[in-house]
């Protein structure tokens, strides 16, 4: 194939985006395989970062906390924003645009305004930061994708649907159950994949949100950082990457074929 | 927000009709109030909570007492801090015009790739979108610093004596924000181009347009929602990523995020930093209805 | 009315302050083939909608075999809906489409197996159970939907718009296998569409809706022939108009000047002197002729006219001549036997009184 002077230049600036996007990430994950502790040069290949983050117990006590807050808050969070992307899409009611600002505005505004208002939350009621902060926190910021991503999907909802099976006989809830339920569940887990990411991934509301009991492991990475840099920090990171990876390519997979 | 179901039509009806309650009605009540009363009590009532902590004052050990003051938003347009607001903007304004300078072109080579392909390098740009920011800046650092990747090659390559100080300065954050916001605007970007009818380009070809003037004249006017989208989206949490500045900064790098968090963690005054977010929250709207005017989405929808 | 099925009375429906069903009352009989036919944004698939429980009436009552049900929901009636767009359930097989209505009721597993057998047999899909909806053809996704609403028995099969989205052969051959079908199970049909030739067709009755409001109902015959007002005759298949005014009221006949002649029409319509009326006429029993009639037969209607052009339509010509006042009118002539004239050419328009429809709406 003969590519115009245009298209080859096209290509290769592309092709350098894909580089200043990729290439930090390719070098942090070979560091991670690296021998030496200064990273900087490669004297060989090891899995010895990998086996050493497995030993430390701040690390392992990090992560389980990581997963426990993301299924839980993933859970909770896709039951009310499947509820809600419903409810959005079937009825009309007094108050709906408030309702959308309000389920539109967390993805927009600065999340260090959401992180220090859930603080400040938290410590006027006087609930020590802990599980439960995170949780609930992580359940506000996951809430509004999960409703974008299950209303998208609604749009190609046939509302005929509803009407067909209530014809037949369902009552709102069999329904819901057995007709739209099924219809959506591509978009519902694509959602919910993309809230477990969102949990394990998040930095700055779970900076303010987590009591000394309940660091996360992104939690973990930022004071190790702050302490310099270390191959572990490489393996941890290289982990994260690989989950946060498989997640999104199942949930993307869900969320492009609408014909699942 | 009053979540009690409309009256029904039969209900204001001329004929007064038995008032039944439909089943429906339950089934309203039950997909819409959890969300409401969640994202009530956890988004809006915290919200509401700092802007009432703005017009306390500080107690002395860290927490807040009456008298009800403004002063925590007089203090904040002394000179120091208002250099701090300016010097984030203009920061977070550096990224949105970088991101958008090196992105536009981007996203329009991909928009306009062969079909085949056009998922597999949009999907390239959405795992960056989705993977952990700190990880990602902290892959920068080690590139960067002193004993870093760029550093020991240009010295092994003979190019340097001595190693570059490429970290804990300015130019270090922005590289780190423009690498972790890129992807936000170039989604938008895609998105706006990529459904933009190729039969107007064609049209405007018909008519006499050479490609740049088709360009101009069409697909930049017709792409602006993805421009503005990818701005907004890039623009306001760029002001709020404390991280960066905080790893790849120099002690001079504190920005407004850092300024928030350093006064609900550090300096304990909480009014102020209060008063602080709550200015950062005007800013935002501020950039938001700025997009909605522009735009015409009601919505927000072009947002995500 | 004993064998009353379905029963609107006074049912109005309003969306903020458009009144979309005006005061609309309805009888329609056990067994009947009833259409509502209407343009679009006339209220018929909104009566519809009501009837099944879609929509609840702002005001009025819907009875259903003698029980008022407009609070009822659409669970809790036994009709069933044939949807515009099927509606069938992407994520079932045929099979399990047809036997969703039956699974709800916890009917035993043998019997769903024959009842959705029997349903599929009827429309004969029987092969096609274990497909997807989308691994089926338009005019097969149509007969899963009617499989569907018909294995459940109810009382009263709504169809809305249920041939819309097929093609003419393909539509043409439905309206015929629906008919057969009404017929062989004897259930009520309420069918709606904006085609006048398919409610032609199919109907035992038609009610012509407009506006909200009905027009008029009657049989097929009825609505055709004898329409009551401009928008019937005009809706419903092509008519000349021709305004005039009342000249005489006789015992068994009215004269109507219009266009400087004088027109004879049958009596029977509520009618004063020098009242503005409309007389229709279908162009099928428009004829033409290069002679006035015979003086003395005043029995004929006829009006001189200019050929205007003439459009070949197969069997039929269309021919439209205007008359002196520039009034278009239309003619249907044999193709084979066309009158030896052309364009500008002066001739007669005839017709038997009994054909013309004086309006007064």
């Amino acid at each position: 194939m003969r590519l115009s002077l245009g298209r080859k230049a096209a290509l290769f600036y592309a092709f350098l985006i894909y580089l200043f996007l990729y290439a930090p990430i390719a070098i942090l994950i070979t560091y991670s395989f690296n021998q030496s502790k200064l990273n900087a040069v490669w004297t060989g290949f090891t899995f010895d970062w990998y086996v050493r983050l497995f030993q430390n117990g701040e690390v392992l006590e990090a992560a389980k906390t990581t997963l426990v807050v993301a299924l839980m808050s993933t859970i909770a969070a896709t039951v009310i924003g499947t509820l809600a992307a419903v409810g959005m899409y079937r009825y009309k009611f007094r108050g709906k645009t408030a309702l959308d600002s309000m389920l539109y505005l967390p993805l927009v505004i600065p999340e260090i305004v959401m992180g220090i208002s859930l603080l400040a939350l938290f410590s006027q009621i006087k609930i020590p930061l802990g599980y439960f902060t995170l949780i609930a926190a992580h359940i506000t910021f996951s809430i509004p994708y999960i409703v974008v991503v299950v209303r998208a999907r609604l749009d190609g909802f046939d509302r005929s649907l509803e009407e067909a099976a209530m014809d037949l006989g369902a009552t709102p809830w069999q329904t819901f159950v057995k007709v739209t339920l099924p219809v959506i569940a591509p978009g519902v887990v694509a959602g919910a994949l993309l809230a477990f990411t969102l949990s394990i991934d998040d930095v700055i509301i779970s900076f303010f949100v987590a009591g000394p009991g309940s660091t996360t492991l992104p939690l973990k990475i930022f004071s190790m950082i702050k302490f310099g840099v270390t191959p572990e920090i490489n393996a941890l990171s290289t982990l994260m990457l690989i989950v946060t990876l498989i997640v999104v390519i199942i949930a993307e997979r869900l969320r492009m074929n609408k014909n699942v | 927000m009053k979540m009690e179901t409309l009256p029904t039509t039969a209900e204001t009806g001329l004929q007064s009709q038995p008032k039944q309650r439909q089943p429906r009605d339950w089934a309203k009540w039950w997909t819409l109030s959890p969300v409401t009363l969640w994202m009530t009590c956890f988004f809006l009532i915290p919200l509401l909570l700092i802007l009432l902590v703005s017009f306390f004052t500080r107690s002395s050990f860290g927490g807040i007492e009456m008298p009800l003051t403004i002063e925590n938003y007089t203090r904040f347009f002394d000179s120091l801090y208002i250099k701090i607001l300016w010097v984030s903007c203009l920061l977070s304004l550096a990224t949105t015009l970088l991101c958008l300078v090196f992105g536009y072109p981007f996203a329009y080579i991909i928009a306009r790739s062969p079909q085949r392909y056009r998922n597999i390098l949009l999907f390239l740009i959405i795992i960056p979108f989705w993977t952990n920011s700190l990880i990602r800046t902290y892959a920068w650092i080690l590139l960067l610093r002193t004993e870093g990747v760029i550093n020991t090659l240009l010295i092994n390559a003979g190019i340097f004596e001595q190693p570059l100080t490429l970290l804990y300065n300015n130019f270090a954050v922005l590289v780190g924000l423009v690498y972790t916001m890129l992807p936000f605007m170039v989604l938008p970007l895609y998105a706006s181009i990529e459904k933009l009818d190729k039969s107007y380009l064609e049209a405007a070809a018909d008519l006499g347009a050479k490609p740049w003037q088709a360009f101009w004249k069409i697909t930049f006017p017709l792409t602006t929602p993805g421009i503005v989208a990818g701005s907004l989206l890039v623009f306001v949490p760029s002001l709020g990523l404390f991280f960066i500045p905080d790893l790849m900064g120099g002690s001079k790098s504190v920005l407004i995020g850092n300024l928030i968090k350093n006064q609900f963690l550090t300096a304990r005054d909480w009014p102020f930093g209060s008063a602080v977010s709550i200015i950062l929250m005007a800013l935002t709207l501020l950039c938001i209805v700025a997009y909605m005017r522009t735009t015409n989405d009601k919505q927000g929808k072009e947002l995500l | 009315m004993t064998n009353c099925m379905v029963e609107l009375r006074q049912i109005t429906k309003q969306y903020d302050q458009n009144t979309v069903v005006d005061q609309l009352s309805l009888e329609i009989q056990q067994g009947e083939f009833m259409t509502l036919l209407g343009p679009s944004g006339c209220g018929k698939t909104t009566t519809l909608r009501m009837i099944a429980g879609f929509e609840l009436p702002t005001s009025g009552e819907i009875l259903l075999d003698g029980e008022i049900v407009q609070h009822r929901p659409a669970y809790q009636r036994n009709l069933n809906t044939v949807f515009q767009n099927y509606a069938l359930f992407p994520h079932l097989t045929t099979f399990e489409n047809v036997a969703f209505g039956l699974r709800l009721k916890k009917i035993a597993k043998s019997e769903i197996e024959k009842r959705v057998r029997d349903a599929l047999k009827l429309v004969q899909l029987e092969e096609f159970s274990g497909r997807k909806p989308d691994q089926l053809s338009g005019g097969q996704k149509q007969r899963v939907a009617i499989a569907r609403a018909l294995v459940n028995n109810p009382k009263v099969l709504l169809l809305d718009e249920p041939l819309g989205a097929l093609d003419l052969r393909l539509r043409k051959q439905m309206q015929v296998e629906l008919k057969h079908l009404q017929q062989q199970l004897g259930i009520t049909f309420i069918f709606v569409t904006h085609d006048q030739e398919e409610a032609l067709t199919m109907s035992d009755r038609i009610a012509v809706m407009n506006g909200g409001k009905l027009e008029q109902i009657g049989t097929p015959a009825d609505v055709y022939d004898r329409p009551v007002s401009r928008f019937v005759a005009e809706f419903i298949g092509e008519t000349n108009l021709l305004t005039g005014t009342v000249k005489e009221i006789g015992q068994s006949r009215l004269v109507i000047e219009s266009d400087g002649s004088a027109l004879v029409a049958p009596a029977g319509i509520a009618v004063r002197e020098l009242q503005d009326v409309t007389v229709a006429i279908r162009p099928e029993k428009a004829l033409l002729s290069l002679e006035p009639p015979a003086a003395a037969d005043s029995a004929v209607n006829h009006l001189p006219v200019k050929l205007v052009e003439r459009i070949y339509t197969g069997v039929t010509t269309k021919t439209v001549v205007a008359t002196h006042s520039g009034k278009q009118l239309v003619a249907h002539e044999n193709t084979d036997q066309l009158l030896p004239v052309s364009a500008g050419d002066e001739l007669f328009v005839t017709w038997n009184p009994a054909h013309s429809v004086v309006l007064t709406a």
